[in-house]
């Protein structure tokens, strides 16, 4: 009988490290893919002075954005904060859409190949960026469907183990973007 | 792929005439094969006859089974030269037509070890791989290869001799792709014949179009880079391109900047055709060739490519 019960709590046991060595590398999956994310902000962070400078004086309305990327920009990425980074990433973002439409706008901007080169180099980052966050977000799911569904969740909640949240677009990428270009240019 | 009607007319044209000499040689060879096999079919019966003790029932019959298997044999020796004929007159001109600057050869540039390092096939069984009908070239910006492929294994028939079992009868068709990516991803309508092991370092990757998921399989040793590629835009192409060739079995590797689709179209398109009809079925083939690179959007180059 005691055999009995010893080879349970030993089996039960296995199971509670199974669990537990599962949720770990979950979770480390998750904080890999939002590393990730990171490292293909860093690359567009990087970018952002050689795309101002190509279109400097032709997107005058868009005065604010570049205002507060110059600041955001002045920090070392290193040293963003959370809150900054998502900021950076809202403004870079829309100063990028900004960017797409006044290379369309301008024949000038479209005949230089260095800009064309920007552009491209550009996409290419926001290409990168997008299949960063889709990892992340897939990371996150399957944690998620692990940790949340019965018995894990009882295991998982004993252990400190909590949901993560998806990636979530900022309200102000979400709407259309509008755009008034400079005249008689 | 649209094709000019100029460019059919002037195609009908040049080949009209390969095909009805074809067509003339497959007549005059079919009356030879069958007058061969009759005059040898006829010595063995006299042989029989002469020689012969007893019911003669049997020997008359196993005469007359081999008079038909000879006229079977005597065919294909004639076809088979048919086919030399139509592969050096015929198809480098549909192949002009499809694909201007395009280059032909009836000999096939893939090897087994190119799927291998794929993972496109898992080669069991004794399963072995031989390849022909090769086009090289470029559409629009995009340099590809094609070749014909059939990948087949043998097997007892219980009676000491042994079956050809084909596994798969289509083509791969190699091109550069429009990204270059780190890693190596592939997928799959038929997951069971990637040659990825359980204990390998290939990952699945679940991917975001519901229906995507539900027709391939897809692994990779990165799965961000995976995504990379893969975005939701190209799943839809892909989906929409498979339906082009039917939905058979696909197979598609990523690997460095290059892109490896492997198709089990069933059919083998370079094969001798007497009349213009089948000829334009080889034709429309040929232009699902362009319809892949248009399809998947491989001009559309984030890097220039000159």
């Amino acid at each position: 009988m005691t055999l009995i019960i010893i080879g349970v709590l030993v089996l039960v046991g296995f199971y509670f490290i199974g669990i537990y060595n599962k949720l770990v590398k979950m979770r480390n999956l998750v904080e890999k893919c939002f590393s990730g994310i990171d490292v293909q902000l860093k690359k567009r962070y990087d970018l952002i002075p050689n795309l101002v400078e190509a279109v400097a004086g032709y997107m005058d309305h868009e005065e604010i954005t570049l205002t507060k990327l110059a600041e955001l920009r002045s920090i070392p990425f290193r040293k963003l904060s959370q809150d900054q980074k998502q900021e950076l990433d809202s403004t870079v973002h829309k100063f990028a859409r900004g960017f797409q439409a006044t290379v369309e706008n301008y024949p000038e901007l479209k005949a230089s190949e260095n800009v064309m080169h920007l552009q491209r180099t550009l996409n290419e980052t926001e290409e990168q960026i997008s299949a960063s966050r889709r990892s992340y977000n897939a990371a996150v799911e399957t944690y998620n469907n692990f940790q949340m569904t019965f018995p894990n969740n009882l295991i998982s909640g004993m252990m400190g183990y909590q949901r993560v949240d998806f990636f979530e677009t900022a309200d102000e990428e979400r709407e259309a973007p509008v755009f008034k270009m400079r005249r008689n240019r | 792929m649209q094709i000019p009607k100029e460019k059919l007319d002037r195609l009908e044209q040049t080949i009209q005439g390969s095909i009805e000499k074809l067509e003339a040689r497959r007549a005059a060879d079919k009356k030879k094969s069958r007058n061969i096999a009759i005059v040898l079919t006829v010595i063995v019966l006299v042989l029989v006859l002469v020689n012969g003790k007893g019911n003669l029932a049997e020997p008359i019959g196993c005469t007359l089974f081999l008079g038909g298997l000879a006229y079977f044999m005597i065919n294909t020796f004639f076809k088979s030269r048919h086919n030399k004929t139509y592969k050096a007159e015929v198809v480098p001109e549909l192949v002009e037509t499809i694909i201007p600057g395009a280059t032909y050869s009836a000999k096939g540039l893939i090897k087994k070890q190119m799927l291998k390092d794929a993972k496109l096939y898992k080669f069991n069984k004794g399963k072995t791989l031989s390849s022909e009908d090769t086009i090289e070239g470029r559409i629009g910006k995009t340099d590809f290869m094609f070749s014909e492929v059939v990948i087949s294994h043998s097997e007892d028939d219980g009676n000491g001799g042994t079956d050809t079992i084909i596994d798969l009868k289509g083509f791969v068709f190699i091109a550069d792709f429009n990204k270059y990516f780190k890693g190596h991803t592939v997928l799959s309508s038929h997951k069971s014949h990637l040659d990825i092991g359980m204990f390998s370092s290939y990952n699945r990757c679940v991917l975001e179009d519901i229906d995507f998921e539900k027709r391939y399989t897809t692994y990779t040793t990165d799965d961000q880079q995976a995504r990379y590629i893969i975005t939701p835009g190209l799943q839809h192409r892909i989906m929409e391109l498979h339906s082009f060739f039917d939905n058979n079995e696909m197979a598609i590797s990523f690997l460095g900047d290059q892109m490896m689709i492997l198709l089990n179209s069933g059919t083998d398109h370079f094969e001798v055709k007497y009349d213009m009809q089948s000829v334009m079925n080889d034709l429309y083939a040929l232009s699902l060739l362009g319809d892949i690179v248009e399809q998947l959007n491989l001009d559309l180059r984030i890097w220039s490519k000159e």
